[in-house]
């Protein structure tokens, strides 16, 4: 896949997992009040992801990794402190991946590609039947951190 | 808004929701106990059943009533306290449950003669409440002070005292209602022969209706915390045991991966002169913060290493505080529950001579896992304690003076995960008796008849006197059927 086309992959895998990902986490908040306030959390993590990108940058890879490998924890957590600091880091890096993708030259036109592709996606999906949520979410946190190691050598191999 | 603002409110709200969520974290609380129309089961939750009826007592002359009715409609009785027995100690299938919580007042503190008179529902902290008032305490009771006096002393239970020796022991009378209905009052040194079956007796030899037990003084402490090697903690106990000052102790040794039952921290209460008469009873702290760490140590692996590094560090902050002997014996409990649907937490505590704790550990260290993370058994954590040699009851698990291991251990609910826990816990037992030890019976019985045999020689004693005085077997619960009855197999 060329370079331009990576973050397409990562923010429509995002909304694609995202239903799966709150499944789990609402089974694991048990109520919902909670669960919002965990994902107010979340919130509050973006909004500094976001702002510290155009502060601070680091390679895209790394932040990719640690999502991915955020995404695979839910497989194996089941405090609730642990998930709501889960919580901030995701928070953090889809603020920090969205303030990065902002900046690149492709991203008005892969938005309309974004919201299409989710779209199908989500069609085919509503056809699976879920029974462990975060089987899915780790399969996709999986994929994300193969994505940064393969981004993380070709940027190595331009260099 | 200056840049450098922004990033402060945002680092700052980040923080505060994060304290709003942990807050807002419900501490789990397991649902156990006695039912009259589901099923009624104890603390872990593990053997359920369905039983006839349940009589909360609030008097003494109902205790009597029940018996007879027992007796006249041949139903079995098995008594609950608090249920933190683990075994089906407090209930029988079809039978008459009497609850004893209700039958709960301290009857009087006698300052002059340090005794405090009791009914056994009573938990210890009524007997704190009581107690610390007048700067008296408890002599021997758990660590913590979630239990009845009447279920405690059924089980003949020890913690972190190291002068007075067993729980037993500090009983001056107590008064029973046998099988045949009738009150009896026991005094130490009179009736020594029939205490031993009903202290450690598990509820067989009648109800337990008040006790009178020797106290002490309410003594400040200061903490001694210390780090050390495996090797270097038997030598460490008989040192503390030959330094009058050291009234308490407790220590913990790692089940963390990398220093699996080789590192050590100990805990040792020295004596200071005061006496603390004024300050009220500590309540729960921390919980929340604890709760994330033994979370964390659940996890295993490089969290599990993370988990005794925290708790090592907390150690160091404990050292050269000062605490009372009642705020001793009522430590946090709230933050070990834990209600994971198809898993279960559950307790082992197993006994060996402090002559043989360093073989023991060693042997230990060859058959378990030393790390668990992918075993359907994990070992979260095991506590170390000093039992003093008891001579005052029949099921006698301290026949030396010892070293207990309480251990914390996590398994599945399914049968297979239950039939993988025993295989591991049988064979720490074997270990066990192999180096002269034994293991505590108020928990889920993993063992064979055979290891029990073995870890209580006495048993068949027990079996022996149960048919003389209780030949209808009224007194009944699960911990009867699963051992006793098979004393003299
Ligand atoms: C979290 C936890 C921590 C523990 N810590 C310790 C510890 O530090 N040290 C230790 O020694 N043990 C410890 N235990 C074990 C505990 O001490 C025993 O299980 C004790 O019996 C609990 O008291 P209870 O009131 O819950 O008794 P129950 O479980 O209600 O009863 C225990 C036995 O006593 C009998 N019984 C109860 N009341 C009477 C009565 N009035 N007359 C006659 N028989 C009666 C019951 O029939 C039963 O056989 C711990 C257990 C748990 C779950």
């Amino acid at each position: 896949m060329p370079m331009t086309k990576w973050p397409l992959f990562i923010t429509v895998g995002q909304v694609i997992i995202f239903p799966y990902y709150l499944f789990w986490l609402k089974n694991s908040t048990l109520t919902f009040s909670l669960f919002a306030l965990i994902f107010a959390l979340f919130s509050f993590g973006a909004a500094l992801g976001y702002h510290l990108q155009q502060k601070w940058t680091m390679p895209i890879a790394l932040p990719i990794a640690l999502l991915g490998m955020i995404y695979m924890l839910t497989l194996d957590v089941e405090s609730l402190y642990i998930i709501s600091v889960m919580q901030v880091i995701l928070g953090f890096l889809q603020g920090y991946f969205r303030a990065w993708h902002v900046g690149q030259e492709t991203y008005k036109l892969q938005v309309v590609w974004h919201y299409v592709i989710v779209g199908l996606a989500m069609v085919a999906l509503s056809t699976v039947t879920i029974v462990v949520p975060q089987i899915f979410v780790a399969i996709y946190g999986f994929m994300l951190v193969i994505c940064a190691i393969v981004m993380a050598l070709k940027k190595c191999k331009k260099k | 808004m200056k840049r450098s603002t922004k990033t402060g409110l945002l680092v700052g709200l980040v923080g505060v929701m994060t304290g709003v969520v942990w807050w807002q974290i419900p501490i789990e609380k397991r649902t156990y106990g006695l039912s009259q129309t589901a099923m009624t089961t104890d603390y872990t939750g593990l053997m359920p059943e369905k039983v006839a009826q349940i009589n909360e007592v609030k008097k003494r002359e109902e205790l009597v009533a029940i018996v007879k009715e027992a007796q006249k409609a041949k139903r079995t009785i098995s008594i609950a306290g608090l249920q933190h027995s683990q075994g089906g100690h407090t209930y029988y299938k079809d039978g008459i449950v009497i609850d004893m919580r209700a039958f709960n007042r301290v009857l009087s503190v006698n300052e002059q003669q340090k005794t405090v008179k009791v009914e056994a529902g009573a938990s210890w902290m009524d007997v704190q409440e009581a107690l610390a008032k007048k700067g008296l305490a408890l002599r021997v009771t758990q660590s913590q002070s979630i239990f009845t006096i009447g279920g405690s002393l059924s089980v003949n239970a020890h913690g972190r005292d190291i002068r007075y020796g067993s729980m037993a022991s500090t009983v001056r009378e107590l008064t029973i209602v046998n099988a045949q209905g009738e009150f009896e009052t026991l005094k130490r040194g009179r009736d020594d022969e029939r205490l031993q079956y009903i202290l450690g007796g598990y509820g067989l030899f009648g109800v337990i209706v008040d006790v009178t037990l020797d106290v002490t003084d309410n003594t400040v402490y200061t903490m001694h915390t210390t780090e050390m090697k495996m090797a270097d903690y038997a030598p460490h106990m008989r040192s503390i045991l030959k330094d009058d000052r050291i009234a308490m102790h407790y220590a913990r040794i790692s089940v963390a991966p990398n220093s699996f039952l080789e590192d050590v921290y100990t805990i040792d209460y020295e004596k200071m002169e005061a006496i603390d008469h004024t300050s009220p009873l500590k309540g729960e702290s921390s919980e929340r913060l604890s709760k994330l760490g033994l979370d964390l140590g659940r996890q295993g692996g490089a969290l599990e290493n993370g988990f005794w590094q925290l708790q090592r560090g907390y150690m160091k902050l404990i050292d050269d505080k000062e605490i009372n002997r009642n705020d001793a014996m009522r430590s946090e409990s709230t933050f070990m529950e834990y209600t994971k649907p198809g898993r279960v937490e559950v307790l082992q505590e197993f006994f060996v001579p402090l002559d043989e704790f360093e073989a023991y550990v060693n042997e230990l260290q060859q058959v378990l896992p030393h790390d668990d993370k992918k075993n359907d058994v994990k070992v979260h954590n095991i506590t170390l304690r000093y039992v003093a040699k008891d001579d005052a009851t029949a099921l006698n698990y301290a026949t030396d003076d010892m070293m207990g291991f309480v251990v914390l251990l996590q398994h599945g609910t399914s049968e297979q995960s239950i039939e993988e826990a025993k295989t591991l816990i049988r064979q720490w037992t074997d270990v066990t008796l192999k180096h002269e030890g034994t293991y505590y019976l108020p928990y889920y019985p993993y063992q064979t008849t055979d290891q029990f045999k073995k870890a209580y020689p006495n048993a068949a004693s027990v079996y022996d006197e149960k048919q003389q005085q209780d030949p209808d077997i009224i007194f009944r619960n699960y911990f009867y059927d699963n051992y006793v009855k098979h004393a003299n197999d």
